[in-house]
């Protein structure tokens, strides 16, 4: 039915093709967009790397390869045949389980990310694309607290207390800016979201609401600023303390696939996803998502984390009045002035 | 949907796959220190599914309250220029009592953490008496 919806309101006229057909592509375009994505996750580790190390004023990993370029690969290979940690204490399902869920929330996400305006840049345009990623970013939860309980341990335990108060604190202005999209845009699709900043990107509109969601959205991450549930330096590791192996690096991946999933969500709701002059729109949008993942790396050089209170502070008596003002006024804006956003859906 | 589903299919495949594949290359091998949970390097002491006081509790019931009213929200938010000013004064309303019962919240002191762990102690030295 979606998908039905979703082949009306495209522009160029759609071709139906049978269903084996679909069956082959949806394969095909599933199978590109995994090994883009691991491969950029991979990528994204190493460039977190490097450029730490060049804030820091070290030199970062550079004797795989040319400049330490096959990196990413060495350390897959590493992971892989390390030993598997199997503790005995642990409660094994939900232990096997825990790594598993955070990788496929953030990566079953992209299915409705658009890098492009044809249907071969994204998977399927679910008209509810952006309910579709609230409900999988709150199941990623889960994941981190399942984590720590399951694991038995006490550090694990701490950590997935404090994701899950930080977490669901945290969800709150993110769901609340983004009514603000909606309410600019009139649509849930993020292809339509994308179509409406044709003429003016969401950030003129609502500047608040672009800040509300950033700073959620590196809360959400649970990287520095908001880096409780893993506090190295407090808790050991947190929720992954009693995880080794591919395991371990399956949370790895998680996080940074959500880094990536984050910048792709601000840039198609905020920074006008593919628009832009001269360059190829898929270029484009692979400009501003790296460029915000390297605003997501470059915010963990400079800031310290935060003290639990001050940071629950943040969210509640910060975050979640300035996100209903953002909408009252950016509702009213929008009323006001109703051609402000040039080519939104309805 | 179709996409979807098989996407969904290949993801959750990927995820299996991986722990399947690390558990072939890197089986685990018991040893009584290795099976111990981790705990700098000393001997755990007790269980750690103990009871424990969250300071953060209330939060827990209030993210539901607001979630749930937030969501009322959204379907305003998509036929926003169809309802006009009208649906604005009512959303408006609406939102004023969310606010109210974020400024409750917050005047009751559910949002700060010491006055909570402090009431959170309180009441149990009482349940003690």
């Amino acid at each position: 039915m979606s998908e039905m919806i979703a082949l009306a309101a495209s522009a160029p006229p759609a071709v139906v093709y049978p269903l084996y057909l679909q069956a082959i592509i949806a394969i095909v375009k599933g199978a590109v967009l995994l090994f883009v994505l691991l491969t950029l996750a991979a990528y994204a580790v190493f460039a977190e790397r490097r450029i730490l190390a060049f804030m820091q004023g070290r030199v970062g990993p550079n004797r795989a390869g040319p400049f330490g370029f096959l990196q990413p690969l060495a350390d897959v290979f590493k992971l892989l045949t390390k030993e598997e940690a199997n503790p005995p204490f642990a409660d094994k399902w939900l232990y096997y389980a825990a790594p598993a869920i955070i990788t496929i929330t953030s990566m079953l996400t992209f299915a409705v990310i658009p890098f492009g305006p044809s249907d071969w840049f994204i998977i399927t345009d679910l008209n509810v694309g952006l309910l579709f990623f609230l409900a999988l970013s709150s199941l990623g939860v889960y994941s981190i607290v399942l984590a720590g309980w399951s694991s038995n341990s006490k550090y694990a335990a701490l950590g997935g207390l404090r994701a899950t108060a930080q977490m669901i604190s945290y969800e709150l202005p993110m769901s609340l800016a983004l009514v603000g999209v909606v309410l600019a845009a009139g649509t849930f699709s993020l292809r339509e979201i994308v179509c409406a900043q044709s003429g003016l990107w969401f950030i003129v509109i609502q500047p608040v609401g672009f800040a509300v969601f950033l700073i959620a959205a590196v809360a959400e991450s649970r990287r520095t600023p908001f880096d409780l549930p893993e506090a190295e330096n407090e808790i050991v590791a947190g929720f992954h303390t009693e995880y080794s192996s591919m395991k371990f690096a399956l949370f790895f991946l998680g996080e940074y696939v959500s880094i990536m999933l984050l910048s792709c969500i601000i840039a198609v709701v905020y920074l006008g996803g593919w628009h832009g002059p001269w360059l190829p729109p898929p270029l484009w949008m692979l400009i501003k998502v790296g460029a915000l993942v390297f605003f997501f790396i470059w915010i963990r050089a400079t800031f310290p984390r935060l003290r639990y209170d001050h940071l629950m502070e943040l969210g509640w008596k910060w975050l979640l009045p300035l996100a209903i003002a953002n909408v009252v006024i950016t509702a009213a804006l929008l009323l006001a002035f109703p051609k402000l956003v040039q080519g939104a859906g309805k | 949907m179709l996409p979807l589903l098989i996407y969904g299919v290949m993801v959750v495949g990927l995820a299996v796959a991986a722990i399947g594949m690390s558990l072939l290359l890197g089986w685990p091998r018991h040893n009584p220190h290795k099976d111990m949970p981790y705990e700098s390097g000393i001997a755990p002491t007790g269980d750690s599914r103990i009871r424990m006081s969250v300071p953060y509790y209330i939060v827990a019931i209030m993210f539901i309250m607001f979630d749930v009213e937030i969501l009322l929200l959204y379907p305003w938010a998509v036929n926003l220029q169809e309802l006009g000013w009208k649906g604005f004064a009512i959303a408006g309303i609406f939102m004023i009592f969310v606010a109210e019962g974020l400024i409750y919240a917050w005047a009751r002191g559910g949002l700060s953490w010491r006055h909570l762990s402090t009431t959170a102690s309180a009441r149990t030295s009482s349940s003690q008496d």
